[in-house]
């Protein structure tokens, strides 16, 4: 019974394991895949984003100059 | 004679108390102090009031209310056995449907515990109501180190299960009892109920007594294993993270319970009240989130505490399998509590002395009592270390962790 109790605790933790990892993946997966797609659905805060930091890079490129 | 014959007819109790075995007396006058101790400590905050004030009036009232009382026998007009003892609150042992029928017109918390409490109804209203409190962006934020935590929080579920083995249980039992160490009540009585009948209830009493006492107890072993110098840590700012939105965290509600459904449908009751919980608050529909997070929630925590209470009789601690099931629950749950801890460490050496050991103690799920108590432990330390947000990720993730063990249990052991 212990012998057999332990094997169904190794494969339980081996289980464990690699569940929690595809739901943690799953998590960061999701989570990377909201935010593309609400990025494109507000181009225009995107766009803002972009226009300051090329606006950044200018004046720090000037400068330099 | 025949005036005190009359006494004993009025007051029943003291009729049960004069032909009873002194054993029996003994461990009633036991059971009722305790209820008393119980309450006491609930009202004082040291253990759970919600749970324990309930419980332990229960404990008392069941403990003091028995007497001589054959309700089958005497609905059905069949001879009475008038050395039968019995309460007019429940019977848990009743097996036949028949007698099922007649104790539910009888017995007052009988269509409760028939209905709601030993078919998991409880468990999983109990698990509506925590998802509606659960905040998920706490471990979307964080998921991988929340999970990693949350599996070094399940040690005691783990390798309780073997060690119940050589006190002679059957693996059935052994999981069952093992459960406790994933400090969730509702999984221990699914769990308990699918996986050994027989022992549900003396496992359910156990498992929310010790989570009643984990609230003050859990204190002492972070005092024990972590030097003061290390609770005090503050965690480092995180970069300006994007903040998650409720549309994102019901997308991850919804995933996450078709997935886990998915794996394990004998757990799928369980995953599909947390997850609608988390739905109903994400979907900002408010007149739902106040009828779980209030009304069921702490309607059916009522329930159980009174039902748990009522079930504590003399005869039920008495059952010899009883003692083993108390030493093998609270080796489970300090063997979880070390196991957190031990993660918390593994995380403090692998971020260079930057993350506070003490959150691995809010991956024993009890949600949200341990996320409490590791920051209450931490506060009094540093006051200015904030620890929540991190403690409530690994709190989540244990309630998802306990659950796939507990559906991986269920599928394995056949």
């Amino acid at each position: 019974m212990f012998m057999s109790a332990l094997k169904v605790m190794l494969e339980t933790l081996v289980l464990t394991a690699i569940v929690s990892l595809v739901v943690a993946v799953l998590i960061q997966l999701l989570v990377k895949l909201i935010h593309k797609i609400s990025a494109r659905k507000n181009p225009a805060e995107n766009t803002k984003e972009i226009e300051a930091a090329l606006l950044i890079a200018i004046a720090a490129s000037e400068q330099e100059q | 004679m025949e005036y005190f014959s009359n006494l004993t007819e009025i007051f029943q109790g003291i009729d049960l108390l004069l032909k009873s075995d002194p054993k029996i007396v003994l461990v009633r006058l036991l059971l009722i102090i305790l209820g008393g101790v119980m309450i006491y400590l609930g009202k004082k905050g040291v253990l759970e009031a919600l749970l324990m004030i309930p419980m332990g009036l229960g404990m008392c009232t069941i403990n003091a209310s028995l007497m001589f009382f054959d309700p089958i026998n005497m609905v059905n007009k069949t001879p009475v056995d008038p050395t039968k003892v019995g309460t007019l609150f429940l019977d848990s042992t009743v097996a036949n449907n028949d007698q099922l029928m007649t104790l539910m017109q009888v017995d007052w918390l009988q269509p409760i515990y028939t209905l709601a409490f030993s078919n998991g109804l409880i468990a999983c209203l109990i698990f509506i109501g925590i998802g509606s409190l659960l905040d998920v962006g706490f471990v979307m934020c964080r998921p991988y180190v929340s999970m990693f935590l949350a599996v070094c929080g399940e040690m005691g579920t783990l390798l309780v299960l073997p060690i119940a083995t050589l006190f002679g249980m059957n693996l059935h039992e052994a999981a069952s009892i093992a459960l406790v160490g994933g400090a969730d009540g509702p999984m221990v009585l699914f769990g308990s109920l699918k996986m050994a009948p027989d022992l549900f209830v003396p496992i359910t009493i156990v498992a929310y007594l010790y989570l009643g006492l984990a609230y003050g107890g859990f204190p002492y072993l972070v005092k024990f294993m972590i030097p003061k110098k290390l609770i005090g840590i503050k965690m480092p700012e995180e970069k300006k993270a994007v903040p998650i939105t409720s549309g994102q965290k019901l997308v991850f509600a919804i995933c996450a319970c078709v997935l886990l459904s998915f794996l394990f449908p004998v757990a799928s009751p369980l995953f599909f009240s947390l997850f609608l919980g988390i739905a109903i608050r994400e979907s900002g529909l408010e007149k739902f989130q106040y009828i779980v997070s209030e009304l069921v929630l702490y309607g059916s925590t009522l329930m159980l505490g009174l039902l748990l209470g009522v079930l504590c009789d003399a005869h039920t601690i008495m059952n010899p399998k009883v003692l083993p099931l108390l030493l093998l629950g609270i080796l489970a749950l300090l063997l979880s509590g070390v196991g957190g801890l031990l993660g918390g460490y593994i995380m403090y050496f692998i971020t260079g002395g930057k993350y506070n050991p003490v959150i691995g103690i809010a991956a024993v799920s009890c949600v949200p009592s341990t996320a409490k108590v590791a920051q209450k432990c931490v506060s009094k330390v540093n006051p200015s270390a904030i620890i929540m947000p991190h403690a409530l990720g690994a709190n989540i993730c244990g309630v998802i962790t306990t659950a796939i063990i507990t559906a991986i249990y269920m599928s394995l052991i056949k």
